[in-house]
């Protein structure tokens, strides 16, 4: 039963989580070369942020709902992000035959 | 402003009239999309309507800012999530003269097909990076923040890739959307910390929380983080990687648009961010601490943009590492918002926006003209231009030796007023002054080299440039509207900043009322909480 | 165990599942979050960041935003993850290919990852934080209070987003027609 009270989850268990979900998509940016995996690194530190408005919320400062409404926008902008920089992944392709993003060379100096 | 209130709809309404600028746009971005219904492929139309409503956006910003403060709860509207104080309106004012400038040149160089099908889509994008920048500078919290900054970026990485076809500009575009959506992603993780430490989205909060619980380990963090997505719209130095690709992708009217519209919408926000912070904080190690990071940032940004730029040999690219330099003299004059009276750097910081719009604006615009007429960017291709239009080189010497600095062109006073402002700021001040001098000493040698070949150096036999075809006389008015607000600018400088002065100490008052202003607020917002608990 | 669950209010078996609710969810993120970096196929990818997402989903949930919950299964897992996937699918001739990236390459972003991490984690360590939210204040987070305060004290962001989606919508389609 105590290893299970250790486990009641509050602010710095979701703290962790989001701290792993940072750490991981820093990493996924770093070493993929394909556009949209870097975009799907994104996605995680953009996870993070968003269980951290909430987690502050819920925990520290409950008695306003601003942490969970700055996610929601996290959300919304996410989408909205991810739908330009698809097509102009989209674009690339079809101009380079490839997303893979050290092909992007053209200019350089 | 909830719905309990009774007076909220009033307010709404008085508060609307605040956001005027940005409604207007709105319905233009709107009715530019409806044009093309009824005269497809129309060019004509759709540029009327855009520079109508630019047109009404201005008067509408001139009109907040000639109007007085005193019963317009100090300009903090819906919420304390903008701020509408002179500062911010005579920025959307000079914005939105950029953007009619810009969507002029726009018409008068593009002239085929495809051109006239896309001008919907482009100046939509155009008005909808406009909207996201004129938030920009009024943004008061963080949630308007980030959301004003990816209003204004989102359509930008559009535009930077708007010739499909061209793989310049698509390489310019996905390095730029890349590079952006990472930084706003960690500026977002950085506003998290923020948000956990001070338990508000309000910039003022934020700042009384370091009087209060002093400078965190966590609050440091999440104001590295949020710098950091600042720096990416300044393209200060970490972040700057993806400045001199765009620009030299995109088309040559949105890197106009991008290089100051864009850095001067930045700007306005940090030194809000950055004036909330001086206002309310009152430990002077802090303040110092602050002032030290963001001036090492500037330092750092100006300096490199400058080593770089001494080996470029494209106009554009050199232009594009000009532009993060002046990026950085900025920066600098940021920095020291903290240390001194805001009034002086605020309205110096204006107007150097002022006069790096009509600088770059023109030196862009011979750059478009001379790409398009020789078919080439290298600046070694333009040796004896200056015997075979004159004029032109002329123009181009002269945006140069403005941008440069030179004593009686508006550059000079720009970086004069910048300087005389941060001189006060004690040891950090001056040594930000000495780098600004010693910064200015070395461009001299890149922003010269144009007019070296130019005049110096004669034309090689074997590949003659083609001579440039007379222009339309509508570039000629661009350029001569250019040149004469450099000279007026330079010469009559106390015309530019007397308007800055008087309205740069305004925005001072504004941000020392945000915070009763706020308390009140945050009274408000746990009424609906309580209410749902009876309910219950 | 059961005995007490059974016995036990509402919130007490709340209190009493939570634990496990807790390790469950934050498994399933942490764990295809870093199946991601170590992944090597694309589609895959994908299919661990829907798993991600879903995890996450589950936290928000464990911490009473229930409404956050719905909207990142419905707008992140449902609509900009089958974006990417169709990101993924439009653009590679073979996207089942694997991607090469150096060994090298991946220590340094891990161990870039890990440093960052003790950054965060020596901040929060120093930064003394009181943790006051109780249970019966944050269940007054409902959707009730949500939309006032979405449609009172960010009617501004609320707005300003809404006109940024047209903007995307314009943008996103000039981007991605095909027209000379």
């Amino acid at each position: 039963m105590t290893m299970l009270a250790l486990f009641q989850p509050g602010l710095y268990h979701l703290l962790a989580v989001s701290i792993a979900l940072l750490t991981a998509g820093v990493a996924v940016i770093l070493t993929k070369r394909n556009a949209v995996g870097i975009l799907m690194g994104v996605e995680l530190i953009l996870n993070a942020a968003g269980l951290n408005f909430v987690a502050f919320n819920r925990y520290v400062w409950a008695n306003a709902v601003d942490g969970q409404m700055f996610t929601l926008f996290i959300i919304v902008l996410a989408a909205a992000e991810a739908a330009v920089a698809l097509a102009i992944f989209l674009n690339f392709y079809n101009n380079f035959d490839t997303i893979n993003v050290d092909q992007a060379d053209e200019l350089q100096g | 402003m909830l719905l309990s209130d009774p007076q909220w709809l009033p307010q709404l309404m008085a508060d609307l009239k605040l956001v005027m600028p940005e409604l207007w746009l709105v319905v233009t971005m709107c009715l530019v999309l409806i044009v093309p219904f009824i005269r497809k492929g129309n060019v004509v139309l759709p540029v009327f309507v855009t520079i109508f409503g630019l047109m009404m956006a201005l008067l509408a910003a001139q009109g907040v800012h000639l109007d007085s403060f005193e019963s317009l709860r100090q300009g903090l509207v819906f919420s304390n999530s903008l701020a509408i104080d002179p500062f911010s309106s005579l920025f959307k004012t000079l914005l939105m003269v950029f953007a009619i400038l810009v969507v002029a040149q726009w018409t008068i160089f593009g002239r085929d097909k495809t051109h006239a099908l896309d001008a919907p889509d482009f100046l939509c994008l155009l008005l909808g990076a406009t909207f996201g920048m004129s938030l920009m500078a009024s943004a008061n919290n963080l949630i308007m923040i980030f959301i004003a900054t990816e209003s204004a970026s989102i359509p930008s990485y559009a535009l930077a890739g708007f010739r499909k076809k061209n793989k310049m500009a698509t390489e310019g575009s996905l390095k730029y959307v890349l590079f952006g959506s990472v930084s706003s992603a960690l500026m977002l993780y950085g506003m998290s910390m923020l948000y956990g430490v001070s338990g508000s989205l309000q910039l003022s909060d934020i700042a009384s929380t370091i009087n209060t619980d002093g400078m965190t380990p966590l609050m440091v963090v999440g104001l590295v983080g949020m710098l950091g997505g600042f720096a990416f719209k300044l393209s200060a130095v970490p972040m700057h990687f993806w400045c001199p690709d765009v620009f030299e992708g995109a088309p040559t009217e949105v890197t106009t648009f991008l290089s100051v519209a864009s850095k001067g919408a930045a700007i306005c926000m940090l030194a809000r961010v950055i004036q909330n912070l001086g206002t309310i904080v009152y430990n002077e190690e802090v303040l110092t601490g602050i002032a030290l990071g963001v001036g090492a940032l500037g330092a750092v940004t100006a300096t490199w943009g400058n080593l770089v730029a001494l080996h470029q040999t494209n106009l554009k690219r050199l232009l594009a590492y000009s532009s993060i330099s002046h990026a950085g003299y900025m920066i600098m004059g940021c920095a020291v918002l903290l240390l001194v009276e805001p009034k002086l750097i605020l309205s110096a910081l204006l107007f150097y926006v002022l006069v790096y719009m009509f600088m770059n604006l023109g030196a862009f615009t011979v750059a478009a003209v001379l790409e398009r007429h020789l078919g080439t960017l290298e600046i070694a291709d333009y040796a004896g231009l200056f015997k075979k239009s004159p004029a032109l080189a002329s123009l181009l010497i002269v945006f140069m030796l403005s941008l440069f600095g030179m004593p009686g062109l508006g550059g000079f006073m720009g970086k004069f007023l910048l300087g005389a402002g941060m001189i006060k700021a004690g040891t950090i001040g001056t040594v930000l002054v000495g780098i600004l001098l010693l910064n200015t000493v070395f461009s001299l040698w890149y922003y010269l080299r144009p007019a070296y070949f130019m005049i110096f150096v004669d034309e090689q036999d074997d590949q003659s440039l083609p001579g440039i075809a007379p222009l339309r006389p509508a570039i000629w008015t661009i350029l001569g509207v250019c040149c004469a607000m450099l000279f007026w600018t330079g010469l009559l400088p106390a015309v530019g900043t007397d308007i800055a002065q008087d309205n740069g100490h305004m925005i001072v008052a504004s941000v020392q009322n945000a915070q009763d202003t706020n308390n009140q607020h945050t009274s408000n917002v746990i009424e609906p909480i309580a209410k749902a608990d009876a309910h219950r | 165990m059961f005995t007490t669950l059974a016995a036990g209010t509402e919130t007490d078996s709340l209190a009493q599942v939570a634990p496990f609710l807790y390790l469950i969810f934050a498994a399933i993120t942490i764990l295809s979050a870093w199946m991601i970096v170590i992944s090597q196929n694309i589609v895959r990818m994908a299919m661990y960041l829907l798993f991600t997402l879903g995890g996450v989903a589950g936290l928000y949930f464990l911490m009473s935003a229930e409404f956050l919950a719905a909207i990142q299964l419905i707008v992140y897992a449902g609509g900009t993850l089958i974006l990417i996937v169709f990101g993924v699918m439009l653009t590679s001739k073979n996207p089942f290919i694997r991607l090469q990236s150096m060994l090298w390459e991946r220590c340094v972003a891990i161990g870039l990852g890990l440093l960052l991490a003790m950054l965060m984690i020596i901040a929060l360590a120093n930064t003394p934080i009181k943790q006051t939210g109780t249970e019966a204040v944050a269940q007054n987070h409902d959707i009730h209070t949500l939309a006032i305060t979405m449609l009172s004290k960010y009617l501004v962001p609320f707005e300003v987003a809404a006109v940024l989606l047209l903007v995307v919508m314009i943008g996103a389609a000039f981007m991605a027609r095909r027209r000379a």
